[in-house]
C-alpha cells in the first residue's frame, strides 16, 4: 500500500508553493514547480529544485491548465502533485486525471472532491450521517413549490447558489416581501458566476460565527481531528483573521463540533486533509461545507499542535496512514493568523497595486511569516492580493492579541497600500478582545476601516519625517543663512 | 520656499529653516524642532521636539511612503514653483523668478505665444529634480529671459507674461 514520494510537483504559486516546497525539502523530496513567466524570480521559483514554465494567456489561466500541468509532471518525472489551495485543488477532473496517469494526487479522491463540491449533495450526505444542518429548502427536490416552502421557513433566510462558494451570489432576506426579488437576483448571479442557476435557501443565523474543524483521514475510515479554528472576522464573506482555539466554544460544544466533523469524514472514508466548516450561533452549529484541501489558515493549527500539516498530507498520500492517534494530539496556547492584503480598507477593501519598495515583515518569538513576496517585487492585479500571513503563537489569547498588535505595528510595507492598520484596529478593538466578532461585524462597523485623522503633534511628526526624507528640503534649508532671506517669496 | 505635502487630500505648507544642531519645521500653523540623530538608506532616526522618531521611508517620484510610530503614511510632494504658479493664478503677477539655483533644461514656448494657465513654459533642474514651470494664468509670453542650458541663481528672472490684449 505504501508508495514513497520521491519527486513532487507543486501545482501552485505564491506563499503556499513556498510552504509546500519547504516541507518537501525537509523530508528529502525533490521539488518541481510549475511557473508562469509573471512568477519567474519569485521566492518559490528560487527555492524549487526544478522549474517547468507554463504557457498561458494570463497567469491565472496557466495555473488552471490541468492538461499542461499534468504533462509537466510526467515530463519532469514527478510521482506526485500537490495542488495547494485555490486553482486546481478542488477540481475533481484534475484529481482523476492525475490518478489515471499513475501519479499521486496529494488530497482526497476525485469522487470525494466531487461530492463535497456540490453543496446540495454534501449537505444531504451530512444530514444522512447525523451532522446538524440548518433548516432548508433545496430547489432540486421540488422546483414547483420551492418559493412557497422557502417562505414557510420564515425570516431571516439565506439564499445561495447550489454550485456556489466564496460568498458569491449569497443573499440575506429579512423582509419576506422581497423574497421573490432576491431569489431572482441570486439565480442570475449563480448563473453568471457558476453557470448554474439552481438555488437553495436555509435559515440564516443572526450574528453567525464561522468555526471549522481540521480533519485528516487515511481513506480506510480512520479519521482524527486537530481541533477547530474560528474564522469569524470576514470582509465580503472572506476570512481575514483566523484563530485557534475559538474564544466562544465551551469544552462541551468543542467536543461536539469536533466529533461531528470526524463523523462526517469517517462516513465518507475521507482521505488526506480536509476542513469541515460550520456556522455557529446561540449554542447551535450547522454544517456549512467541507473543503477538500489544505486551508489558507492551516498554520494556526500547526502552531498550537506543533505538527506540520503538509508533512501529514505527504505521508498520507504516500500510503503511510495517519501519523498520530487522536489521543496523541495536544494543543498548546493560542494562535492567530492575520492576512495581509494589498487593499484599501477605506475604499471598500478594493485591491491595490504597486511596487514593494520596502517589504520588511516583523520577527521575534511567536511570530511566523508565510509569504510569497520579497522586497522589490511588484504587486499587480494578475493574482490574488494576499501579500503575507502573519501568524502569532502565545501562551494565551490575550497575550497573542498583544503580540499580534505589536507585530502589525512593526510590519513595514512601503509602495503599496495594505490592510495592516485596519487589522491592527480590528485586533485591538474591544469587540475582538472580548471574542464578540461575528461574520457581519466588519461590515457593520465601517469606522474600523477609516484611517484616523492625523492632527497636532502626530501631524508634525509625519510632516517632519517627510521633510527630512526629501533631500531638496534639507538642502534648501542648509543654504539659507537666515530665515529672513526666504521671506517675501520669489516672484515679482 | 514653501513646499506642499499632500496627506489624505489635504495639502500642508511646509518649510524647514536651519537652527543650531537641527531644523525647525514650520507647518500647519505650528513649529517643531527636528534633530537628525542618524540615517542610513531609507531610515532616519529623528528627535522631534525631543521625542524619538524612527522613520522608514521610500520615495518614488513625487510620492513619499513613510512608516513611523507603527503606522504607514502616503504623501505627495508639491514643488514650490508649480504651487505658486497655480495658487496665485488670479493675481496679475507679471513674472516668475527662479525659486532656487539651477539649470534650464528646456524651453517650451517662444515670446509672443499665448498660454493658458497650467501650460508648460520651461523646465528647470534644481537640486537634482526637474521642475516644470507652468503658466500661472492665461496670457501672452512677453519674454523668456534665460536660454536652454543656462545656469541661474536664485531670484533670476525666468519668464514674464502680459495680459492677452
Amino acid at each position: 500500500m505504501s508508495r514513497p514520494i520521491t519527486k513532487l510537483l507543486i501545482a501552485n504559486r505564491g506563499e503556499i508553493a513556498v510552504r509546500v516546497i519547504r516541507t518537501a525539502q525537509r523530508l528529502g523530496i525533490a521539488t518541481v514547480l510549475v511557473c508562469h513567466e509573471l512568477d519567474l524570480g519569485s521566492p518559490a521559483s528560487v527555492m524549487a529544485d526544478e522549474i517547468v514554465m507554463l504557457e498561458g494567456r494570463t497567469g491565472v489561466a496557466a495555473y488552471l491548465d490541468a492538461a499542461q500541468i499534468l504533462a509537466a509532471a510526467q515530463k519532469a518525472g514527478a510521482d506526485a502533485i500537490h495542488p495547494g489551495y485555490g486553482f486546481l485543488s478542488e477540481n475533481a477532473a484534475f484529481a482523476k486525471a492525475v490518478s489515471e496517469a499513475g501519479l499521486i494526487f496529494v488530497g482526497p479522491t476525485a469522487a470525494m472532491i466531487d461530492l463535497m463540491g456540490d453543496k446540495v449533495r454534501a449537505r444531504a450526505f451530512a444530514q444522512k450521517h447525523g451532522v446538524p444542518v440548518a433548516p432548508s429548502v433545496i430547489e432540486d427536490d421540488d422546483p414547483v413549490n420551492f418559493v412557497a416552502k422557502a417562505r414557510a421557513l420564515g425570516a431571516p433566510l439565506l439564499v445561495k447558489p447550489s454550485a456556489g462558494g466564496g460568498g458569491k451570489g449569497m443573499r440575506i432576506v429579512r423582509d419576506m416581501a422581497k423574497l421573490d426579488e432576491e431569489i431572482a437576483q441570486a439565480r442570475s448571479e449563480g448563473a453568471r458566476y457558476f453557470g448554474d442557476g439552481r438555488l437553495y435557501v436555509e435559515r440564516f443565523v443572526e450574528e453567525p460565527r464561522h468555526i471549522e474543524v481540521q480533519v485528516f483521514g487515511d481513506g480506510q475510515g480512520h479519521v482524527i481531528h486537530l481541533g477547530e479554528r474560528e474564522c469569524s472576522a470576514q470582509r465580503r464573506f472572506q476570512k481575514i483573521i483566523e484563530e485557534t482555539p475559538s474564544p466562544v466554544l465551551t469544552p462541551d460544544l468543542r467536543a461536539r463540533i469536533c466529533q461531528a466533523a470526524v463523523d462526517l469524514a469517517r462516513a465518507a472514508h475521507y482521505a488526506n486533509a480536509g476542513t469541515v466548516e460550520f456556522i455557529y450561533g446561540r449554542d447551535e452549529f450547522y454544517f456549512l461545507e467541507m473543503n477538500t484541501r489544505l486551508q489558507v489558515e492551516h498554520p494556526v493549527t500547526e502552531e498550537v499542535t506543533g505538527l506540520d500539516l503538509v508533512e501529514w498530507q505527504l505521508r498520507i498520500a504516500a500510503g503511510e496512514g495517519l501519523p498520530c492517534t487522536q489521543s496523541e494530539i495536544r494543543s498548546n496556547g493560542h494562535a492567530i493568523e492575520l492576512r495581509i492584503y494589498a487593499e484599501s480598507p477605506s475604499r471598500g477593501f478594493l485591491p491595490t497595486t504597486g511596487p514593494l519598495l520596502v517589504f520588511d515583515p516583523p520577527e521575534g518569538e511567536g511570530v511566523r511569516i508565510d509569504t510569497g513576496f520579497v522586497q522589490g517585487q511588484r504587486v499587480t492585479s494578475a493574482f490574488d492580493p494576499m501579500l503575507a500571513k502573519l501568524i502569532i503563537h502565545a501562551p494565551d489569547r490575550s497575550s497573542a492579541i498583544d503580540r499580534a498588535c505589536d507585530a502589525l505595528r512593526e510590519f513595514v510595507i512601503l509602495g503599496c497600500e495594505t490592510n495592516i492598520e485596519f487589522l491592527g484596529a480590528l485586533t485591538g478593538s474591544s469587540a475582538f478582545r472580548s471574542g464578540d466578532v461575528h461574520t457581519g461585524f466588519i461590515d457593520a462597523n465601517p469606522h474600523l476601516a477609516q484611517a484616523p485623522d492625523v492632527e497636532g503633534e502626530a501631524l508634525m511628526r509625519v510632516l517632519g519625517a517627510a521633510c527630512m526624507a526629501l533631500p531638496v528640503l534639507r538642502e534648501e534649508a542648509e543654504e539659507i543663512p537666515t530665515l529672513h532671506a526666504m521671506m517675501g517669496g520669489w516672484r515679482n | 520656499m514653501r513646499h506642499g505635502l499632500d496627506l489624505h487630500g489635504t495639502v500642508h505648507d511646509v518649510f524647514l529653516s536651519p537652527v543650531p544642531g537641527g531644523f525647525r519645521l514650520h507647518a500647519a500653523g505650528q513649529e517643531a524642532l527636528i534633530v537628525l540623530e542618524g540615517e542610513t538608506q531609507g531610515f532616519l532616526a529623528l528627535a522631534i521636539d525631543g521625542e524619538d522618531c524612527e522613520v522608514r521611508y521610500a520615495i518614488a517620484g513625487e510620492e513619499i511612503f513613510l512608516h513611523l510610530d507603527g503606522r504607514h503614511y502616503h504623501l505627495r510632494h508639491h514643488e514650490p514653483v508649480r504651487r505658486f504658479a497655480s495658487a496665485d493664478a488670479t493675481e496679475a503677477n507679471a513674472a516668475a523668478r527662479a525659486p532656487m539655483p539651477g539649470t534650464v533644461v528646456r524651453i517650451a514656448v517662444e515670446a509672443g505665444a499665448s498660454v493658458s494657465a497650467g501650460d508648460a513654459i520651461l523646465v528647470i533642474e534644481s537640486m537634482k529634480l526637474e521642475t516644470t514651470i507652468r503658466a500661472w494664468r492665461d496670457g501672452v509670453v512677453e519674454a523668456v529671459h534665460v536660454g536652454e542650458g543656462a545656469t541661474f541663481e536664485r531670484g533670476t528672472l525666468l519668464v514674464s507674461l502680459v495680459e492677452d490684449s
